[in-house]
This record gives C-alpha cells, structure tokens and sequence, in this order.
C-alpha cells in the first residue's frame, strides 16, 4: 500500500537542535489561517456582535499556537549525529514508498494515489453539477471512480452508472423535490 | 399503568406509536439500519446522516423514529459480517469478530448469530428502559439551567471528550474551539452583523450542521476507505441447520451473569461523551475474560459462546444509555448521537435542555419506540441475519463511489444551497487530516453543534451577571459544580497525557 509521508524538518543551532513535524502543523496552520481571515472580517464590527465570538478567536488562536508547540516541535540536546549542518528536510517530501506488495492485485487500487484522485474527481463533480446537470455529471462521476478502483467490465460500468444515478434523481429530485 | 409512573406526555407518545405510520418507520427503519450496517465500512454514524435528507419530506415523528431504529439495527448490523467474515461492519464490532468468526469456522455461525441477536436485542431493551427511566429526572434538573450554566454545560462537554477518548489535550480543545468558531459563522444574533461569511448569503444563517457531519464522517469515510479499502478475510464453511438458534437461547439463558453485566458496561460507556460501541465492547470482553476462571480465560478468542455474549450485549446497550445526554441535555457524546441532534434540528425541534418539556411526546415516542426496535432486532436477526450477511461482500468499488453521491446530494438536500457543496468537501479533507494525526472528530463537531448555546449562554448571562467574571462563573451551585468537572476534566486529561 502506497504511504505518504510529510517531513520532519531538523534545525541545529549550537548543541540543540529543533525538529518540526511538518505534518502536525497542517491543521493548526489551517485554523491560523481561518483566524487571520475571520479577524479581518469581523474587526469592524460593534463590540456586541464580537462579545463572545471576540475571546473566542484569541483563544483560538492562543491553542493553535499551544498545539503547535506541544505536537509539532520538539527540542533535542544535540546528541543526533545529523545534527550538524545548518539544517535541512529529514525525510524526502512527501515520501510515496512503492507498494509493498504487488501481488495484492486486488488491494493495488486501494492507494493514497487512488485517495487523492478520488478527492480531485469528488471536487470536479461539485463544480460541474451546475453547469452540466446533476444526471450527466453524476453518471460521469460514478463511472470514472469506479474505473479508478478496478471496475474494467464497460457493461457494468455504464449499467451501474446510469442506473445509480437514475435512481438517485427519482428519489431527490421526483420524490423529495430537490432542485438538484 | 405507565401513566402513573411518568408525565402526561407519555399518553402523547403512546398515541404516536400506534399510528401504523409509525410502526411502519420502526419496521423499516430496524431493518435498513441492518442492511447498512452489516455493509463493511458503513458505520451507525453514515446511515443515520445519509439517511436524514431522506426523511425531510416526513412529519417529525415518523422521520425521527425511523432514524432512532436504523440507528439501533446499524449497530446490531456490524456484528453480522464480523461473525460471518471476520470484518466488522463498524468499530463497535471488532471484537465480536475474534470468537464470533471462531465459531464460524466451527461450523457455527448460524449458533453466533443467533446469540448475537439474542444478546443484542435484550441488552438494548436493558438500555432503553435505564433511558425511560433517567431521562425524564435529568431532563427536569437541567431545567434549572440559567445562561452561564449552559456555556459553562458546552465548555464542559468538550473538555470531557479527551478525558473519555484519552486524545491529546491540546488536540481536541483545539479542535472544539474551531468548532465553536465555525458556530459563530453567520449572522451574529444580537445585532444581526455578518461574521465571516465570505460574501456567501446561504452562510448569513451560519453554517449548517448536519453539513459539517455529512463532510466528517462520510465524505471523509469515502477517502478513507479509497486509501485502504477493507480486505473480507472469511470464507465460507457449511453450517448446521437451524436447531442452533434453541440452542443459542440455552446458551444465552444459561449466561445471565456474562450477559447482564456486557448489557450494564454497555449501559455505562454509553452514557459517557466520547466513549461508544467501539469502546464498549472493548471493556466488555476484557471484563468478561477477567471474570472467568483460569480454563475458560485462556479460551477466549478461539470461538467460545461467551465472547460473542461480551461483545454483542455491550454494544447494542450504549444506543439507549448514549441517548440519555443527547435527549436531555443536547449534548450528544458520539458521531452518531450527533448525526441524530442533527436530524432533530432538522425537523424543528430544538435540541437542548428544554427538548422534553417543549416536545416531550416526540421524545418519549422515540426512547418507546427503543423497546419495539430492540424486539424487532430480536426478530430479524434470528430469522434472516445470514441473510443479511452477505451485503458484506458486495465490492468496495461499488460502495465508495455511491456513498460520495449521496454525500454530495444529501449536503445539497439540507437546505438546497450550492455552497454547501464546498462545505461538505471542505469538512471531508478535514476529516482525512483528523484520522491522520488523531485529533477527535467529535470535538469538532460538537463544537459546531453547540456554539448556538454556548454564544446564547455567554452574551445574556455576561450582561444579565452585570459583566463581572465572578457573577458569570459562580452563578449559582450549578456553576461552581460545572466548573469543578470542567477543571476534573482537564486535570484527568494532562495526567492521562
């Protein structure tokens, strides 16, 4: 199975040396972000509207902050033999190992490559159920992820595509009267 | 006779459940909740949220029982490919697998599965009457709640979930204060000011929650399940004929001791915020293996009767017991409680410490309707729950794509805004970074779920307490006990650390 690995950045300054795993600062990263964002949005606004939601975005921020500190960095004594340098990306980035097990025919589809292109073809649904309707989009949709993950029998492919997708219409959009 | 007992609402309720729409939900509802839940990969959780923009067109009642009984045959239903195939079909059925799958292997699987049904539906008619019971006396306490009690209530519920689950302090209070954050998106509701709302007019109402849920625990599911699939390592054996269900009800009479005390672990872990099947059933078999004596502990896990007893009656009594603090208090403690205040939401009703008192009928028709879910598990499991095993098989390349289209339709279904849609794939790819380094999804999302309450509970009870700290936070004796667990909480949580 196909792994991915974000890097742990190593930085030496003396006898200490700082690490950073890169990974753990994704989601404070994000939430950093939002909070950037939502201060500049709100920071016109009467004191009222921002009596709760004011302390609650420093607190936030102040945990984002603490749990990048405790999960994300941690301070070594200088022991480790690679600490030498002026610094550098301990593991290659975004590391994809080759899959361990190529016999695993069946298990080969299930990869973090297989996962991310699901997620490309899951966004390009959303932005294309607009423009070209729900039905079109969603038989392209289901037939594509399901020749993603190994379906190759092209009557299956399209039986199941349209007939799923035909089913889900009839009951949002004729039963519950969704406007998709 | 229930009368005397319990309030009038109960005569309400009684009313609603013979109305053969309703019995008809129950029937149904019981019964997808298997399907779906014996499908690997298809927790409680997913079937209730997929299932909840379905039952929009419905009258409260009806569309409310029905998902508290898929939610009771889910979890019941991810024992059936654990004894069958050895894969769970959700968490809370790991370890049915290790001596339901032995048994199968035996020859005995039609035995395993009819204790497990036997199991599973008395243990939840154990749970649902421990809810009847405490429900109503917990609902009236919370009564009392004035403004600071109840932000003090939310900040308490999420400093709770990492001292239940055990997760990185700094992790999940992070992850529930974004929640609250993302709570506050919206109109603010004292003077109506928007707050962060990317110039998107459906998010003038804030951001939905039941679209977050959709997003976290099936969007995310989906690319998950795309990253490692589910490998169906069973095979299949003959198996003996149907005399094994009398004696599975032998096995089961002749066990009330393994089988009560599976039922009140389940009752207890239930109850407690964070902590679900999944950690049930844990507890259960470990409590189980540890009562036993020497000969029988060293046979756990290779296919013994009371391993399934352990695993099957814990599970199915955290349902009831995990409804007591979603019901009374809105405080819901595991993703599929929460999908469930969602769908309560949904339908109008308001989810909080007011819900038995303003709609006490629903509410008491649906922890009824509990008793007549729990029998019909009893029912179907033993007549077709071989059956129902073999949706197990049917291929992941099937089951990722439709779920992704459900999700997508049910996120837009909520209220029929596009930028839901985004919402949904937004909190799918945060789903994915939450199982990968661990942060609680709950916590999360009961941060969203309750920032409604906890903003109310701050900015009234700040003004009406004369905006002093020390009027705010020493309110009353409810307050000072709120903040002694909130500080119980954070102190078990840097020691588990």
């Amino acid at each position: 199975m196909t792994r991915i690995t974000p890097p742990t950045v190593t930085m030496s300054t003396g006898s200490r040396t700082l690490e950073i795993d890169t990974g753990e600062l994704l989601f404070p990263g994000l939430v950093l972000a939002f909070c950037l964002f939502y201060y500049w949005d709100t920071r016109a606004l009467p004191e009222l509207s921002m009596l709760y939601a004011g302390p609650l975005l420093y607190t936030t921020i102040a945990l984002a902050v603490v749990t990048v500190a405790v999960q994300a960095v941690s301070v070594g004594g200088g022991d480790d033999p690679r600490g030498g340098g002026d610094g550098g990306v301990e593991s290659a980035a975004a590391a994809f190992d080759p899959d361990s097990d190529p016999e695993a025919d069946e298990e080969a589809v299930f990869t973090v490559r297989s996962a991310a292109v699901l997620i490309v073809l899951t966004a390009g649904y959303i932005v294309a159920l607009e423009p070209i309707g729900f039905l079109a989009a969603t038989v392209a949709f289901l037939a594509a992820t399901l020749y993603l993950f190994g379906e190759r029998n092209p009557l299956a492919l399209a039986g199941y595509s349209l007939g799923f997708a035909i089913g889900v219409w009839l009951v949002f959009v004729q039963w519950l009267m969704i406007p998709l | 006779m229930l009368g005397l007992l319990f309030p009038a609402a109960i005569d309400g309720a009684l009313g609603i459940l013979s109305s053969p729409y309703v019995l008809f939900a129950i029937l149904l509802g019981t019964a997808v909740g298997i399907v779906f839940g014996a499908i690997p990969g298809f927790s409680a959780t997913m079937t209730i949220i997929l299932f909840t923009p379905v039952t929009i067109p419905f009258e409260p009642t009806v569309a409310l029982i029905f998902l508290v009984s898929a939610y009771g045959g889910a979890v019941y239903g991810g024992s059936i490919p654990a004894i069958l195939i050895n894969t769970p079909g959700a968490p809370g059925s790991i370890v049915t697998c290790w001596d339901g799958y032995e048994l199968t292997k035996q020859g005995r699987a039609i035995y395993a599965l009819a204790v497990s049904a036997i199991v599973s539906g008395l243990a939840g008619l154990i749970a649902a009457t421990f809810l009847l019971v405490f429900a109503p006396p917990i609902s009236d306490f919370a009564l009392n709640f004035g403004n600071p009690e109840m932000f003090l209530l939310a900040v308490f519920a999420l400093t709770i979930i990492p001292a239940a689950k055990g997760s990185s302090l700094s992790k999940a209070l992070l992850a529930g204060a974004f929640g609250l954050l993302i709570g506050t998106i919206g109109n603010d509701p004292q003077l109506a000011q928007p707050r962060a709302t990317f110039g998107q007019t459906a998010l003038l109402e804030g951001v939905d929650f039941v679209v977050v849920l959709i997003g976290l625990f099936v969007l995310a599911e989906v690319f998950w399940l795309a990253y490692r699939g589910t490998v169906v390592t069973g095979d299949n054996t003959v198996q003996r004929g149907a005399s094994e269900v009398y004696d599975a009800a032998r096995a089961v009479v002749s066990r009330p001791v393994g089988f009560v005390r599976g039922a009140l672990i389940g009752t207890f872990i239930g109850s407690l915020p964070g902590a679900g099947a999944d950690v049930a059933n844990f507890v259960s078999y470990n409590e189980a293996k540890r009562w036993a004596n020497d000969e029988l502990a060293d046979r756990f896990g290779s296919g013994i009767i009371e391993g399934v007893i352990a695993a099957d009656s814990s599970n199915n009594a955290t349902q009831g017991s995990a409804l007591i603090p979603t019901l009374t208090l809105g405080i819901p403690g595991s993703g599929a409680t929460a999908a469930l205040l969602g769908a309560i939401a949904l339908h109008g009703l308001n989810p909080g410490p007011g819900l038995f008192d303003a709609s006490g009928d629903i509410v008491y028709a649906m922890i009824l309707s509990l008793f007549v879910g729990n029998v019909l598990i009893l029912i179907y499991g033993l007549a077709g729950s071989q059956y129902f095993g073999k949706l197990a098989y049917i291929p992941i390349r099937y089951i990722i794509p439709s779920v992704a289209v459900l999700a997508v339709v049910g996120g837009f279904a909520v209220r029929n805004a596009p930028v839901d849609l985004y919402i949904v794939l937004l909190f799918g790819l945060l789903g994915v970074l939450f199982v990968v380094y661990d942060y609680p999804l709950v916590s999360l999302v009961l941060g969203v779920i309750l920032g409604d309450i906890a903003e109310s509970g701050f900015v009234t009870g700040w003004l009406l307490t004369g905006e002093s700290a020390t009027a705010f936070l020493f309110n009353s004796s409810i307050a000072v006990g709120l903040l002694a667990l909130i500080a119980l909480s954070l102190v078990v949580t840097a020691v588990k650390n």
